[in-house]
């Protein structure tokens, strides 16, 4: 192929190009930053979310304690396993987040 | 906030959990990345493009912790939607879209030069499908400059190359396929 055929050519097809991908180019929606945002931010607890889950929190522990009034167990260990629990929920709860966060 | 450079705010949102911070980043390069992403995923899955592009700054916004900072930030972020773009094209190959025949027929019967415009479609799904087989940065290359109308330099940042290396691309692109359709029995 000669030199200026292969230019024609290559003129040709910027022309074929063009027609070919005249379509409308598409946008993004205008909402498409604040959808991103709320995809990303973390969930909060409502105020009334936390309310359930802290009466949860004290009717399981008070329940416990009802349940287990009558076993052979000291009144401290109790203490101790509630208390070993609740710091333990504490600490998965970070590490969780930091999972959440790492993605 | 709009004074922030890309580096106070990935560390505002990084190290603050500071989503205004995000928002901004966002806003900034919401378009680029959106083009990029219409670029790979091409015409047939343009409708999936937002969602293709919102996943990418999911993706950005979960690895924020993972930046450095060695290359830009734009650099970054251009360089993970691409890597997207390409897994997700890889996948949607498998449920290409398909247009009916008929619907085709119909449009064009009813226009006066219903032939010249049937030859010219024909022609055109002919040259996009020969750009579908040619490699992914030249479709990409080719998609930006002559359907989503970037300039050289935007794709030059877009696909983290010089403007050079760009323009290499769109000829040995346009050579490639002034061969194919050649092939084809359509001469340019």
């Amino acid at each position: 192929m000669r030199d200026d055929e292969l230019k024609d050519g290559m003129d040709g097809m910027d022309a074929l190009l063009r027609a070919a991908m005249s379509d409308p180019a598409p946008v993004a929606s205008p909402t498409f930053a604040q959808d991103v945002v709320r995809h990303t931010t973390p969930r909060r607890v409502t105020g009334a979310g936390r309310i359930v889950l802290y009466a949860y929190a004290v009717v399981a522990v008070a329940l416990c304690v009802w349940l287990m009034r009558d076993l052979p167990v000291a009144v401290t260990a109790v203490g101790v396993a509630l208390v070993a629990n609740a710091v333990m929920a504490v600490a998965l709860r970070g590490y969780v987040g930091s999972l959440v966060r790492q993605g | 906030m709009t004074d922030f450079t890309d580096d106070q705010l990935v560390i505002r949102c990084r190290d603050h959990q500071d989503q205004d911070a995000f928002g901004q980043l966002v806003h900034r390069y919401q378009d680029r990345v959106f083009r990029l992403v219409v670029s790979i995923l091409g015409q047939e899955f343009a409708p999936d493009a937002e969602d293709v592009a919102q996943e990418v700054f999911v993706r950005i916004h979960h690895a924020l912790t993972t930046w450095r900072g060695d290359a830009a930030f734009g650099t970054w972020v251009y360089r993970i939607t691409f890597n997207h773009a390409l897994n997700v094209k890889a996948r949607m190959r498998y449920r290409a879209p398909h247009v009916p025949a008929d619907v085709l027929a119909t449009r064009a019967g009813d226009a006066p030069s219903a032939d010249r415009q049937l030859d010219a479609a024909r022609r055109h799904a002919l040259v996009l499908a020969c750009v579908h087989e040619l490699p992914e940065i030249y479709q990409s290359a080719l998609r930006l400059h002559y359907w989503l109308g970037a300039s050289m330099s935007e794709i030059a940042l877009m696909l983290d190359t010089p403007e050079n290396t760009v323009k290499s691309y769109l000829h040995r692109a346009r050579k490639l396929l002034h061969v194919m359709l050649q092939q084809r029995g359509i001469h340019a």
